[in-house]
């Protein structure tokens, strides 16, 4: 195995957005006038069309904005405005005289590979100049992830667990002494997840007792364990402790020196380059939260020709990204097992034919190390190749939900688009 | 002496017990544990009996309108059709609960009354094996054949034939001074001594049957010609069997089934049968591209134009139960069979021929479950109580099984069950909610994240 070299500098935090399609909508509208004001417009339009929010989902229906919007929203959509246009002008990509604003010839450029060659390159484009500029957020996430969890591939696991899900009814949890059940019930749920899948005997009494200090400091929980807790604050000392830990996991277990809010979006910048894959969607039947793992190695060499130069570091080290190729014929049909496999997999639980295809993606993207985008483009390829050992069918399951009870505002879990059809259902057979 | 054992009460007394249930003014729990069809159980929740025909009511006029209520006499008449299951949500969206209930209604009278008397028709529903052991077409006679002779339609031709045959040869025999009922019709039609014991000559009797112009072609050792040597010897349902069995696979037992039989029932005075094959996808899932392509052929000739008396004058009417994966896998060999032109199963819009099945609706939901309660209601309640459950619960229930009818009638079994044990007075959307995530938490079969091979990148030089 490569040595994995350690970095001893803190790479910068990002801007405060998560879609990387923001800086090309904002590209766009500066291509389309150097008036600041009109450009927000533009963004503000464009921003409807890629249906981006200031999650990291992207939404389900929004209303298109107009002057009645409420002054609430309007606020936070030019705050994102503004981060999206410092940011461009970190990485040169604009340039601003007076008031008014233009692209420079890089800005011209990245506006070009959007649009001739997809979202994609695009981000492998920005990968540079984030990497440059905010030094090298990227590399210390793909090493942190190798070191933290050798035995597993990078595996980072942030287990959250609602009292729900441990068992307890929230009926049940009337007074302190409740509470402090459900947080002892909790630390001994993650001590087993971290020896499960980080190999690592943790002890987490310490952590556990300074949550509890804190929720009595703050007033949350009543000092007088048998005395029952205002339960208006249910919600907030759920917060308190989930965040609690999983700053802890991070910074503590992982030693990240990132805050929650920057992990989070480089993290998800990652993913959308295809260097990293975090989810919060694998389907564990016993694990709940987020996981996140390498989809990338860092190496002064490598040379299978499964990974595909990223970049080259100062220092003699290269990002390398696990590309299998499409073309190969080998590739094709370990894919075409590995979905068969991961199918039946999901198809044991749910006991339905059609099974959910977003489920089986995560699955076969964790065994093979690809991105979400790759699957993708295997997936297509095997859906239309002939003389394949299995058959693939996809279809769209469109769930109907009631408005009182629906409460999702954003698409999770995007479909996967074949021939220009989104499908989120398959089913497999033996040809 | 001692008259203790007379006079003598015992200490323990023994005081009524309320029934567990009685508090949400239910006799038992109203769910079914299992919520899969068995026609053959003797509890309503589980035999298809309790069954609110609202839900499907668009889908039940579709086959009416298109199949049931068509004479047969009309050349055209739909001959293959499909039940398509177009929801995704895998089993459980009601397909066996429709069927079996639309087998009783014409089973009933034969569809005497469905069909305005313009048909006289039966119906068998057969379901493939889900091992895979139903893979030729073959196979499916045999199946059909053996669901044919379950569903006791011989003994009842026999009886129709011998009755015609009796009023024929006796004008003035009574059936009112024989028979007090169907029973009664079928064990002295089936006994010598009851035809001696009237002075009735089986012999001449059997001769009218077997001269029934649509019984002309039969081979010569077809069972209803069995006993007209030996007395004793009154041919039944038994003979048909046995006959069955001792004809090779192939020809001869499709012959049987789509020549002689249908003839049989001609001259029992049907003009037509319906055929439901349930969960059609056992077979296709376990046949490769040829055999689904000759199964294909075979069924087009059997059905179509091959020779048989059914092809000539399409005796049987095949509707197939689909889900809704299956038309992608069949299409290819439909397509080479020339099945997709007779009754194709890719069709933009509204076809006669294609009765689809959609998810259920939320207040289809609410319908199911109150069809269920009030079937074991102590008290009558009006239609809007859902007591215990509150509307919203049972919509969370719906929502949660994502409509699936099956799973929200399993669900509702199980609710009421922890309800009970707990004591809960009102089952609302909370109590749901905190169930659901206690459920989902013990089904755990399969592997996690720790548990799955991965490639490690870091191993790859």
């Amino acid at each position: 195995m490569n040595p994995v070299a350690k970095q001893n500098y803190t790479p910068q935090a990002p801007r405060k957005f998560y879609f990387l399609d923001y800086i090309y909508i904002l590209l766009k509208g500066v291509s389309l006038s150097n008036n600041q004001e009109r450009i927000f417009d533009h963004f503000l339009d464009m921003k409807y069309q890629f249906r981006l929010g200031e999650s990291k989902y992207k939404k389900i229906t929004e209303e298109p904005t107009d002057s009645n919007e409420s002054k609430y929203k309007m606020v936070k959509y030019r705050y994102t405005f503004n981060q999206v246009l410092s940011e461009a002008n970190d990485y040169k990509l604009i340039k601003q005289e007076n008031s008014l604003i233009s692209l420079t010839k890089d800005g011209i450029n990245a506006l070009q590979i959007y649009e001739q060659n997809g979202s994609v390159e695009f981000n492998c484009f920005l990968f540079r100049m984030m990497e440059e500029k905010h030094q090298l957020p990227f590399r210390y996430l793909i090493e942190t992830c190798y070191q933290v969890n050798q035995k597993n591939s990078g595996l980072l696991i942030f287990p959250i667990y609602s009292a729900n899900r441990l068992g307890f009814e929230r009926d049940s949890l009337k007074t302190s002494a409740d509470l402090i059940k459900y947080l002892q019930s909790l630390q001994n749920r993650m001590e087993e997840d971290i020896s499960k899948n980080l190999g690592k005997t943790i002890n987490l009494t310490q952590q556990n007792n300074e949550l509890i200090e804190r929720l009595l400091k703050e007033g949350l929980l009543p000092v007088n364990q048998s005395d029952e807790f205002d339960s208006s604050k249910y919600n907030s000392i759920m917060k308190r402790s989930r965040d609690f830990w999983l700053k802890y996991f991070l910074q503590g277990i992982y030693s990240f020196k990132f805050s929650l809010d920057s992990f989070e979006i480089w993290a998800y910048r990652a993913k959308q380059i295809g260097l990293l894959q975090i989810t919060e969607f694998y389907p564990d039947p016993l694990l709940y939260g987020k996981i996140a793992y390498p989809l990338s190695v860092i190496r002064p060499k490598m040379n299978s020709t499964d990974f595909k130069l990223f970049c080259q570091y100062s220092d003699g080290m290269n990002l390398y990204l696990h590309q299998p190729s499409i073309n190969d014929e080998d590739k094709q049909n370990s894919f075409a097992k590995l979905l068969h496999e991961k199918y039946l997999e999901v198809r044991y639980t749910a006991k339905t034919y059609f099974v959910n295809l977003l489920n089986v993606k995560e699955r076969v993207c964790y065994a093979m190390k690809i991105s979400e985008h790759l699957f993708d483009k295997f997936l297509s390829y095997s859906y239309h190749k002939k003389g394949l050992q299995i058959k693939i069918s996809l279809e769209v399951d469109n769930r109907r939900q009631p408005k009182e009870l629906s409460s999702l505002d954003y698409v999770r879990r995007e479909p996967v688009m074949i021939d220009g059809k989104p499908r989120n259902i398959i089913a497999i057979d033996l040809a | 002496m001692t008259i203790d054992k007379y006079a003598k009460r015992p200490k323990a007394e023994i005081a009524p017990q309320e029934g567990k249930y009685e508090i949400y003014n239910l006799q038992e729990n109203p769910f079914p544990s299992q919520p899969f069809v068995n026609p053959e159980s003797n509890d309503q929740r589980i035999n298809g009996k309790i069954y609110e025909t609202s839900i499907r009511k668009q889908e039940y006029k579709t086959i009416e309108e298109n199949f049931l209520s068509v004479p047969q006499s009309d050349p055209n008449h739909l001959r293959l059709g499909y039940v398509m299951d177009v929801s995704y949500i895998g089993r459980g969206n009601g397909k066996t609960a429709f069927l079996t209930n639309l087998l009783r209604k014409i089973n009933k009278d034969f569809s005497l009354s469905i069909s305005n008397e313009l048909n006289k028709c039966f119906a068998v529903i057969v379901a493939p094996e889900p091992s895979g052991k139903t893979k030729t077409f073959d196979d499916l006679v045999d199946l059909i054949t053996d669901r044919i002779f379950e569903s006791n339609i011989i003994d009842d031709c026999l009886v129709s034939l011998r009755l015609e045959a009796i009023f024929e040869l006796y004008e003035n025999f009574s059936a009112e001074k024989h028979f007090q009922d169907e029973l009664e019709i079928k064990k002295k039609l089936n006994s010598p001594e009851w035809y001696k014991e009237n002075n009735l000559d089986y012999g001449s009797i059997n001769q009218k049957i077997i001269s029934n112009s649509n019984l002309q072609s039969l081979p010569t050792n077809f069972p209803i010609y069995g006993s007209s040597t030996l007395f004793a010897n009154i041919s039944s349902e038994k003979d048909f069997v046995n006959y069955f069995i001792g004809l090779k696979r192939g020809k001869p037992r499709s012959e049987f089934l789509f020549s002689h039989l249908v003839n049989f029932f001609l001259a029992a005075g049907f003009n037509g049968a319906y055929i439901f094959v349930d969960d059609f996808a056992y077979i296709p899932d376990f046949q490769s591209e040829r055999q689904k392509r000759d199964f294909a052929v075979e069924l087009r000739t059997a059905l179509f134009d091959g020779l048989s008396t059914n092809a000539r004058m399409g005796f049987y009417n095949f509707i197939f139960v689909l889900h809704a994966g299956v038309p992608a896998l069949i299409q290819p060999a439909w397509e080479q069979a020339g099945l997709e032109h007779r009754s194709p199963i890719f069709y933009r819009g509204n076809a006669r021929h294609i009765i689809k099945f959609e998810k259920i609706q939320y207040e289809d939901a609410l319908s199911l479950i109150q069809k269920y309660l009030q079937s074991y209601r102590i008290s009558n309640v009006s239609n809007d109580d859902f007591f215990p459950f509150s509307k919203e619960a049972i919509e969370r229930i719906a929502e949660l099984n994502d409509l699936n009818a099956s799973k929200i009638l399993k669900m509702a079994y199980e609710i009421l069950e922890r309800a009970v044990e707990q004591n809960v007075r009102e089952i609302d959307v909370d109590f749901v909610t905190s169930n659901d995530e206690n459920h989902f938490a013990e089904q755990n079969n399969a592997s996690g994240i720790s548990e799955a091979t991965t490639k490690d990148l870091m191993k790859e030089i």
